[in-house]
């Protein structure tokens, strides 16, 4: 049926292919990878490897298939020889390290079996862009759909919708064109490929125009969403590291951030002992019950940057088991967890989990603390009478070690706690070296920066670790060398806050280190932190330093309960222990302060009990005030720690008799609860109430509908109460105002009609233009000219149409004045005079000219009714016609 | 042509393209998830209550990305449409001036020919595209040519025209006859495609391609009367030799008026001789075809191909030896269309066809032969009786067309893992292989061969 196409498939066109196709792809992939990896909690799942193979593996394909490669045969091997390696490995004996290889290599092979795929289809199937992009797109909505809650911020979405949308709508637009426009390359002339770069520019103008067009037009709206939902401040401040980690106000809530307090020089100042939170750490030894505190751990500081003299937290951390969620943007009751962490602390061994609740009080919600390793964070509601002192409340879950206890870490010369502590170090001497551990995390670890100031410190620690063979001996060497004395046993190194210059940055540097360890000798936690941190990674101990708090048992009353006050910011460091993992070490030397602050006044929140129903939903109808229920249909909320999301949207009764009505400003009456109202109902399991009991097996959405009605609410919570806030409503309605699909059908609709009234009015205006011409005429000839012209077009108008190689004259003779008897041929003879000699008209010619056309038009017009005149004046061929003929006679001789 | 592919035909000419469905598909999925009943029905009061920050934000930025697809993509529908009118209105400028060339002319050798087509007052779309192609006499038509680029006169600005070329496989040598131009208008999305056909009687010509040239012996056998202009010394007044009475029937410009002037005689410049001798080889080409049963149109144009490119190869061949060599076709063949005097014998070559109504005793004389080239579809039994009496200084060439499939490969290693691109020869000669047409016409040619073996003629085969 048809002929073929002669392919040529040159190098130089591949190239260009790569350049303008694959480049681009790998691109969007290179975004895409990173966005799902984060949203996916996959961090560090070596995304610079997946995003390498992905774009080596897609190009080599591409070039592959390119070249017509059977997909049949060569896909296939390729999977069976990914799959044999895949085998191999897990042959090769090796434990945790072969597992981490294992893994690895599964999604390297996953990631690389995807990109030659994708390859493929671009180089093969040329609608594959567009079903591509619109396959990513709907991919990016669902996930971040599926993590909806915890990114319900205006900020969180415009990084969703520049970082993912807008890329993957461009890279659609972009292959539609580009994909046609390099199909349309045959041949690799410069001319060509010039006009195709020349276009591509053109639509790459035309498109960003458009959208920075929509953009402004919808601008107004968009900024009304923002303030409506709040937090978006145009430039996003969170999700960036502060590698000082002194960021002085948290500009979302206006409180102070944790690293602010974490100023580890101990503010003394006016400040300085804030409450921050409170918390309760159900962590007891033996059996009376002796409260065993644990550091509370923020995060890790694993790498000296030399270039800026300062400790950083390193992105590219390997096997990073710190888990740093933003709390309050996480929705009440929802738990945010995430178990890598435990595999990534790398130990077992005496761990166990333990449930902790944090009271906010002065500390920045944004900034999450928690026992040692925490995996996990449950925003709770805080009893009433609490809400005001502490406006916040988590339940955290840490993965903590036995060896942990702050017992063992305390530095400190009290015998008893000596004594203890020795417990531990005996239990860690069974360490006896890293053999078996990973190398390059060792080396990581271990490693310090090259220079006469990190070799003298090494020099220092092997001197003083001389006699130390195990680990914990190496630990012990340092702590003791900190803690030694001189011959009038007077301490060598001295807690001090006045130390260094004023605008000495808080975590020591390598210079102050410098000046602590060899000349003065004074200083707080982070100079102890540092030095032993140098000390003991160049005695080959894996070392990291930690920013957190000190934990202090300071109650008698209430057993478990801690408080902490912005002077217990602290820093230390952890040590590596295999099968034990990260253990706490404190070298800073007894520092009586922070153990001296107030003891805690007030009593500590009474804990609310577990919620065993939390249900998101709209008021059904008003609330029944006499009956004191509640009909809330809902489709979503939290059983028992699950999330459930049920099939349809469930009306359930609830029973109010009890329940505390609030909305975000204070508390409410159960009569301001209307229909169409979004409440949260939260419903305790106190034992009073006949609750379901939770049941593993089943799934949360049965057991929710197993649920006896009326279900007794304690708490109810309004979203919005729309009656009270008018304004806010104009606001919405400005927001719906500004777009409608309306006046866009309006404005299509309304162009397409008048470009038809156009086309059909066209005859009517020419024919005016001539009219007003021959009116307007200045000059004798000008206005015969114009006559004539305007004469001509109403005939063929009418439907005299002049013959090709017809002379004016014959047609006005022939057709025009036959027709119409209008003297047509008299007026043509005066305009032929005039137009073709040099002698000017005299005045009976001139009075014949001026009037002529009115008396033509009469005429000619009186022959026609006025519908069937109309009918002659839409024909716009015969216009077409008219003007399409060349002007033969031109208006100057 | 099958129901499959006159769908497939038909379908090209529907205005809407599959990405405009894809695209349309696309839009309403996400108007699916956008709307909301309470957000259509301006019903706003309760509309942040239902949904989370996320969910509105998306339906507010959904609104707005499919706002600007729409306008985008209406944007773009309009400037096809109205140049696609405008084509419309223009269509009998087009029709007239449109220019369409093969190679760089009517006539392009087999194989990749460059077929360019040039037409002038057309608009492309912003940004998109104008593609064209041929439709032929005999119902096929050619891949999609796009417009892509100016044609420009020196020193001017404004375009003339725009032109587009590409190569097309044509592998038969024939001639094509161009009935249909057709036009699709493509905007910058390549969502629409409106079609526009002109209709147009033009021919274009495929020739065998040039190959080495044979080393052949043939005599002249055939006398004809030879035109040879004898250069004439410039001054040649009075020398009578040279000059000849007027006779009716002179060209009357060759008249010498300076002679009638001087004597009252007209005469003429006698500058053509006729020489007496034997002058011309006649080669004589059959493309008779002996076997109709068995006949299959795909073995046909690929069998007539290889004869062609031999036969004109011959041709050449014969053509440098200095003398005069007359092609005598076996057929008649179209000449709607003028051809260079020098050009006819390849264009005689390149159109033919197998023929079955003139076997080689009736169309070859054979005392005028020079050259006689027969193919392995002539029936020995034919072969044989030309060869009695048969003079013996004339050539006989052997042309074995059943090699056209012998150095094409069937498999080889790589075609294990790479596809290679000349599939469709492939096909064919799979189904050569299992054809009973190929086995007898293999015996016969071998039994030609034994023939001319055992002849005493001049025989030779390629």
């Amino acid at each position: 049926m048809s002929i073929e196409v002669a392919q040529k498939r040159t190098f130089p066109l591949l190239l260009l292919h790569l350049l303008f196709l694959v480049l681009p792809t790998v691109a969007l992939m290179y975004v895409f990878i990173g966005f799902f990896n984060e949203s996916r909690s996959l961090i560090t799942a070596g995304s610079f490897w997946q995003k390498a193979s992905f774009g080596l593996g897609m190009t080599a394909s591409y070039i592959l298939y390119y070249y017509r490669a059977r997909f049949l045969i060569t896909y296939p091997i390729l999977l069976i020889v990914l799959w044999i390696i895949y085998e191999g490995l897990k042959l090769i004996p090796g434990e945790f390290d072969m597992f981490f290889v294992v893994v690895r290599y599964k999604l390297f092979a996953v990631t690389l079996a995807f990109a030659v795929l994708i390859g493929f289809l671009l180089a093969r199937w040329k609608r594959f862009p567009i079903v591509f992009a619109v396959v990513l797109l709907a991919i990016t909505i669902v996930i971040r759909a599926d993590n909806t809650d915890y990114f319900t911020t205006v900020d969180a979405f415009q990084l969703l919708m520049y970082r993912m949308i807008m890329p993957v709508l461009l890279y659609l637009l972009y292959m539609v064109f580009m994909a046609e426009s390099l199909r349309d390359l045959l041949e690799l002339k410069a001319r060509r490929i010039f006009g195709m770069l020349g276009r591509l520019a053109l639509f790459l103008i035309l498109i960003s125009a458009g959208f920075y067009a929509t953009g402004e037009y919808l601008r107004p709206s968009l900024r009304l969403v923002q303030e409506k939902f709040g937090g978006a401040k145009g430039d996003s401040a969170g999700g960036g590291v502060d590698t000082n980690g002194m960021l002085k106000k948290n500009p979302n809530d206006g409180k102070h951030s944790m690293r602010d307090y974490a100023q580890m020089k101990n503010n003394q100042g006016s400040g300085g002992k804030k409450l921050l939170f409170c918390a309760y750490l159900p962590n007891f030894i033996g059996p009376d019950s002796f409260p065993n505190p644990i550091y509370f751990t923020s995060y890790h500081l694993t790498y000296y940057d030399t270039a800026h003299e300062r400790f950083e937290r390193d992105s590219l951390v390997p096997m990073d088991d710190v888990f740093d969620p933003k709390p309050n943007r996480i929705p009440l009751f929802k738990t945010l967890t995430d178990t890598s962490v435990i595999r990534k602390g790398m130990g077992n061994k005496l761990r166990r989990s333990v449930t902790c609740d944090i009271y906010y009080k002065e500390m920045s919600t944004e900034d999450f603390t928690s026992p040692s390793t925490a995996y996990s964070c449950q925003p709770i509601t805080v009893e009433e009478e609490f809400r005001k002192e502490f406006p916040f409340a988590m339940k955290t879950k840490s993965w903590i070690s036995e060896l942990n206890s702050a017992y063992f870490v305390y530095n400190t010369d009290n015998k008893d706690i000596r004594k203890f502590q020795e417990q531990r170090f005996e239990v860690l001497r069974e360490v006896k070296n890293y053999n078996r551990f990973d190398k390059k995390l060792l080396d990581y670890y271990t490693t310090n920066p090259k220079g006469p100031l990190f070799d003298s410190i090494a020099d220092l620690a092997k001197e003083i670790a001389k006699d130390a063979k195990t680990p914990i001996d190496k630990i012990i060497a340092v702590r003791d060398y900190f803690l030694s004395k001189d011959e009038f046993g007077e301490p060598n190194f001295v807690y001090s806050l006045n130390v260094g210059k004023k605008d000495d940055p808080n975590i020591a540097n390598a210079r102050m280190l410098r000046t602590f360890l060899f000349k003065e000798k004074r200083g707080y936690c982070t100079y102890y932190a540092g030095a032993s941190l140098f000390m003991l990674r160049a005695l080959g101990v894996p070392t990291r330093f930690t920013v957190g708090f000190l934990t202090e048992d300071r109650a008698d009353k209430n057993k478990g309960w801690y408080w902490f006050y912005s002077n217990q910011g602290h820093a230390w460091i952890q040590v590596y222990f295999p099968e034990y993992g990260w253990l706490d070490f404190d070298m800073t030397v007894s520092n009586t302060d922070s153990r001296e602050s107030p003891a805690p006044d007030g009593t500590p929140p009474l804990q609310p009990p577990k919620a065993w129903l939390m249900a998101e939903g709209v008021a059904a109808a008003d609330a029944d005030t006499v009956k004191k229920s509640l009909q809330v249909k809902f489709k979503k909320g939290i059983f028992y720690d699950r999330d459930f999301n049920l099939e349809n949207e469930q009306q359930f009764e609830f029973d109010v008799v009890n329940a505390k009505v609030s909305d975000e400003k204070g508390p409410r009456k159960l009569k301001e609860i209307h229909a169409g109202d979004s409440v949260m109902i939260i419903s305790y399991a106190d034992g009073s109430k006949n609750v379901p009991r939770p049941v593993r097996e089943m799934s949360a959405e049965a057991q929710v509908m197993r649920a006896i009605q009326p279900v007794i609410g304690d708490e109810v919570r309004i979203k919005a109460i729309p009656e009270k806030k008018k304004p806010e409503k104009e606001q919405q309605k400005k927001i719906t105002d500004t777009f409608s699909w309306w006046t866009l059908l309006w404005g299509i609709g309304g162009f397409a009609v008048l470009l038809v009234f156009i086309f059909f009015l066209f005859p009517t205006l020419c024919y005016l233009w001539y009219k007003r011409k021959a009116a307007h005429a200045k000059t004798p000839k000008d206005r015969a000219y114009w006559v004539y012209r305007f004469s001509m077009f109403t005939y063929n108008q009418l439907g005299l149409v002049r013959d090709e190689n017809e002379t004016a004259l014959e047609y006005a003779r022939d057709k025009v004045d036959k027709n119409y008897a209008s003297g047509f041929e008299d007026f043509m003879r005066i305009y032929l005079k005039i137009k073709y000699t040099n002698m000017p008209p005299d005045t009976q010619e001139l009075e014949a000219i001026s009037r002529y056309s009115p008396a033509f038009t009469a005429k000619a017009f009186a022959r026609y009714p006025l519908h069937k005149r109309i009918a002659k004046f839409l024909n716009t061929a015969l216009t077409n016609r008219f003007l399409k003929r060349p002007a033969d006679e031109k208006k100057t001789v | 042509m099958t129901l499959v592919r006159r769908i497939r035909y038909y379908s090209d000419f529907l205005v809407i393209r599959w990405q405009l469905v894809l695209l349309i598909g696309f839009a309403m999925a996400s108007w699916y998830v956008i709307r909301t009943d309470n957000y259509t029905k301006g019903n706003i009061s309760r509309f942040d209550e239902r949904i989370s920050a996320y969910e509105f934000l998306l339906r507010h930025w959904g609104i707005v990305l499919l706002a600007f697809g729409i306008l985008l993509v209406a944007f773009s529908i309009m400037t096809a449409l109205f140049t696609w009118i405008w084509f419309l209105i223009q269509a009998r400028r087009v029709m007239e001036e449109m220019d369409m060339q093969f190679g760089k002319g009517k006539q392009a050798v087999a194989g990749n020919v460059a077929a360019t087509v040039t037409v002038p007052v057309l608009f492309r779309p912003l940004l998109g595209l104008i593609r064209v192609r041929m439709k032929f006499s005999d119902g096929t038509v050619t891949a999609d040519i796009p417009l892509t680029d100016n044609v420009r006169e020196k020193n001017k600005f404004w375009r003339r025209a725009i032109s587009g070329s590409r190569f097309l496989a044509l592998r038969d040598r024939r001639e094509y006859h161009i009935t249909e131009v057709q036009f699709f208008f493509q905007d910058m999305f390549r969502l629409v495609a409106f079609p526009g056909f002109i209709p147009t009687e033009r021919s274009m010509y495929v020739v065998p391609p040039e190959k080495p040239l044979l080393d052949l012996k043939a005599d002249p056998n055939k006398t004809e009367e030879q035109e040879i202009r004898i250069p004439t010394p410039k001054r040649v007044e009075g020398e009578i030799i040279n000059y000849k009475d007027f006779e009716p029937g002179d060209d009357v410009r060759r008249i010498v008026w300076k002679i009638y002037a001087r004597t009252r005689q007209l005469v003429v410049r006698i500058p053509e001789t006729t020489d007496p001798y034997a002058s011309h080889i006649y080669l004589y080409a059959s493309f008779y075809h002996g076997f109709p049963e068995g006949r299959k149109a795909k073995f046909d144009s690929e069998l007539l191909n290889l004869y062609k490119d031999h036969v004109r190869n011959l041709y050449e061949s014969l053509l440098v030896t200095g003398l005069d060599v007359r092609f005598i076709p076996d057929q008649e063949t179209s000449t709607n269309f003028s051809v260079d005097e020098k050009e006819v014998p390849v264009y005689h070559i390149s159109t033919a066809h197998w023929q079955t109504n003139r076997d080689l005793r009736s169309y070859v004389v054979k005392k005028d032969a020079g050259l006689v080239a027969v193919s392995s579809l002539i029936p020995v039994a034919d072969v044989e009786q030309l060869l009695q009496d048969l003079p013996a200084n004339v050539t006989l060439v052997l042309v074995k067309v059943s090699d056209v499939f012998r150095h094409h490969r069937i498999f080889k290693f790589k075609d294990l893992f790479f596809q290679h691109t000349n599939e469709s020869l492939d096909r064919v000669k799979r189904s050569w292989l299992l054809s009973g047409f190929r086995r007898r016409l293999l015996k016969n040619e071998k039994a030609i061969e034994q023939l001319l073996k055992k002849s005493n003629v001049n025989a030779m085969h390629v």
